[in-house]
């Protein structure tokens, strides 16, 4: 008996999430990424699937499950492309998640009810918002509810149908979604290190104007919301990043049995062994703190500190477990004839996009000190 | 069109490292992941888009052990009505003839219009449950079906044959179909059918719910890996050098 035995439901989840991902996923992942972004009829199949509507209520055409659900789900679909992961992370917990808990009724029907079905929406990340310069977040104009500026990074920006913003109001962050089509916005690439299929744009504004039925997070809410969208969104991104831990590991031990060196194959020689013990360490130890952190989320408990110590712990593992992998498979290592490059160069972005670790630490420590 | 399809679970070994455990008769399962059988997830689709063309129910049915109801509950959650899972621990050591038999008494009080089997189970390989079931039952089977059509109570069925021929049978119904791999392209569960196939009840039935004459036709000796070969020798030569050559051989060797 484990500390987070899954439920029988959650055995099925993966198992059928597993079988998917290993017969669409995996064999187009590496031209998912030159592509740039998610191909419709790959979103089809997810939403048909029920992963964009995994944690949105049945109300709203979802299939109601819960974060550890979600978990399982996007470990199991990061091991074949973290960045299909990533997107599903996204439309889950940074948007879906904040239009159920804060939008108008209006809101959700207008864009809630769009994400089950393959709808997509992005979602601007900022380091720290309480001192948020320009690129990451917008300022009404005076007297005026028109915004300009640029906003740098985009989460699933490519193939979104509607983007959550922050907008500066007065001393206060809010968030406003506006659609892909509203006047006046442009959107503009950006070119990852990693996660390169999950879609990270830029948008430009220019005068676009913000309606006040769009406005998702108010001044009420503010910035403690903002923040609890986040940290819930860790506990996915920590998922994604097990995910890539465990694809690192499966396939440094697949190649080392198979590849021989001085007569024997290399997973006999204990620097490879050390390696391969390491990254099973990392690995066992983010998946307690994954499950943990999902389940405190679920039961409905403050879940801030378990979701950051979760992401910056397997957010870690996930980069070491990538460095091995290519290490142990040598010169191919770093060739893209194995896909160990893709899990360093995905977990390496997946950990800044998820937040800067100091400020992570910080956040933790203020913690503490209360 | 009222369906029963049989399923199994089974290890999944195609890309895992086989070995043979202590008993000398079985492998080692502790490390294998298991699912439904391939063939089976062929059979349990065909019964899916034959009841959306037609209606009626599909019951699902596994002889196996508890955890074979994850594997009915994903029938469950595809689009099969009802599970019945027959316990693999009450009734030891199988064959396909004993299996056919007890499959035969857990469905013997349900209505049905056709059975749909996997032409083979990936463990086992015996090729026979769903023949066996079909001559117990006393009713016309296909196997390594590879479509199927039901119009006026007649099922027009196509069987692949060697050497890439289609055979097309008609058979009247109720029958047995032993579908081929391929034949359709099976569905996903969804996330949400998933969750609700994990609150449906499952029908499990025992010793005390059936019993069963049947007696083993075939008992399991030994399971082994065949050792390596040898490197095959390739003749070279005019046709009448290779064939003078091979008959030497064949004497070297004592073959006749």
């Amino acid at each position: 008996m484990g500390l987070f035995d899954m439920s029988s439901e959650q055995k099925l989840i993966r198992t059928e999430v597993r079988k998917f991902t290993s017969a669409v996923l995996e064999p187009v992942a590496s031209d998912l990424e030159k592509e740039g972004r998610v191909p419709s009829e790959i979103i089809k199949k997810l939403a048909q699937m029920g992963l964009f509507g995994l944690t949105i209520s049945e109300e709203y055409g979802g299939s109601g499950l819960d974060a550890l659900s979600l978990c399982v789900a996007l470990q199991e679909l990061s091991k074949s492309c973290a960045s299909v992961a990533m997107v599903v992370a996204v439309n889950n917990c940074l948007v879906a998640y904040p239009l159920a808990k804060y939008g108008s009724d209006e809101l959700k029907k207008d864009y809630l009810k769009l994400l089950p079905d393959g709808g997509t929406g992005g979602y601007v990340p900022c380091s720290d918002l309480e001192v948020a310069g320009k690129e990451c977040s917008l300022d009404f104009e005076a007297d005026s509810r028109h915004v300009s500026g640029k906003l740098d990074i985009v989460l699933n920006g490519a193939s979104a149908d509607f983007f959550v913003i922050p907008v500066k109001s007065g001393n206060c962050t809010t968030q406003y979604i506006v659609n892909r089509d509203t006047p006046g916005l442009n959107l503009f690439p950006v070119q990852t290190m990693g996660m390169r299929a999950a879609g990270v744009a830029g948008l430009e504004f220019q005068r676009s104007e913000l309606k006040e039925d769009q406005c998702l997070i108010g001044q009420d809410d503010g910035l403690a919301a903002i923040q609890s969208v986040r940290d819930y969104a860790c506990i996915a991104f920590s998922a994604i990043a097990l995910g890539l831990a465990e694809a690192a590991l499966e396939a440094s031990v697949k190649y080392s049995k198979e590849r021989k060196q001085f007569g024997r194959p290399i997973c006999a020689f204990p620097m490879v062994q050390n390696m391969l013990a390491e990254m099973k360490i990392r690995m066992e130890k983010s998946r307690l703190l994954v499950y943990e952190a999902a389940s405190t989320f679920d039961s409905g408990e403050d879940y801030a500190m378990k979701a950051r110590v979760a992401f910056l712990t397997s957010g870690e593992g996930s980069v070491f477990a990538g460095l091995d992998a290519i290490q142990i498979h040598g010169g191919y290592g770093y060739t893209k004839d194995y896909p160990v490059e893709r899990y360093f160069r995905d977990a390496k972005t997946l950990q800044a996009l998820g937040g800067v670790s100091a400020d992570i630490k910080s956040k933790i420590a203020e913690e503490i000190l209360q | 069109m009222d369906l029963i399809v049989c399923i199994k679970r089974v290890p999944q070994t195609a890309e895992a490292e086989v070995k043979i455990d202590g008993s000398g008769k079985d492998i080692v399962k502790d490390r294998l992941t298991f699912d439904m059988n391939e063939a089976d997830s062929y059979a349990l689709e065909e019964a899916i888009l034959l009841k959306e063309k037609s209606g009626g129910n599909i019951t699902a049915v596994s002889l196996g052990s508890a955890e074979a109801e994850d594997t009915l509950r994903i029938a469950l959650a595809k689009g099969a009505d009802s599970a019945i899972r027959i316990k693999l621990e009450d009734f030891g050591e199988l064959d396909g003839f004993k299996t056919a038999a007890l499959i035969r008494e857990a469905i013997k009080d349900i209505k049905f219009d056709a059975i749909l089997t996997g032409c083979m189970s990936t463990d086992d390989s015996y090729y026979q449950v769903g023949p066996t079931l079909a001559e117990m039952l006393g009713i016309p089977h296909a196997t390594l079906v590879s479509k199927i059509e039901v119009a006026d109570q007649k099922a027009h069925v196509h069987r692949e044959l060697e050497g890439g021929l289609i055979e097309h049978l008609e058979m009247s119904l109720p029958a047995v179909f032993a579908v081929q791999t391929g034949i359709n392209e099976p569905r996903y569960a969804s996330l949400i059918a998933i969750r609700r196939a994990a609150g449906k009840e499952i029908k499990v039935i025992g010793k005390e719910e059936i019993s069963s004459e049947a007696k083993l036709n075939s008992t399991l000796e030994e399971l082994f890996i065949p050792p390596v070969g040898e490197r095959a020798e390739i003749l070279t030569g005019t046709p009448d050098e290779v064939s003078k050559r091979t008959a030497e051989i064949i004497k070297e060797k004592g073959l006749i």
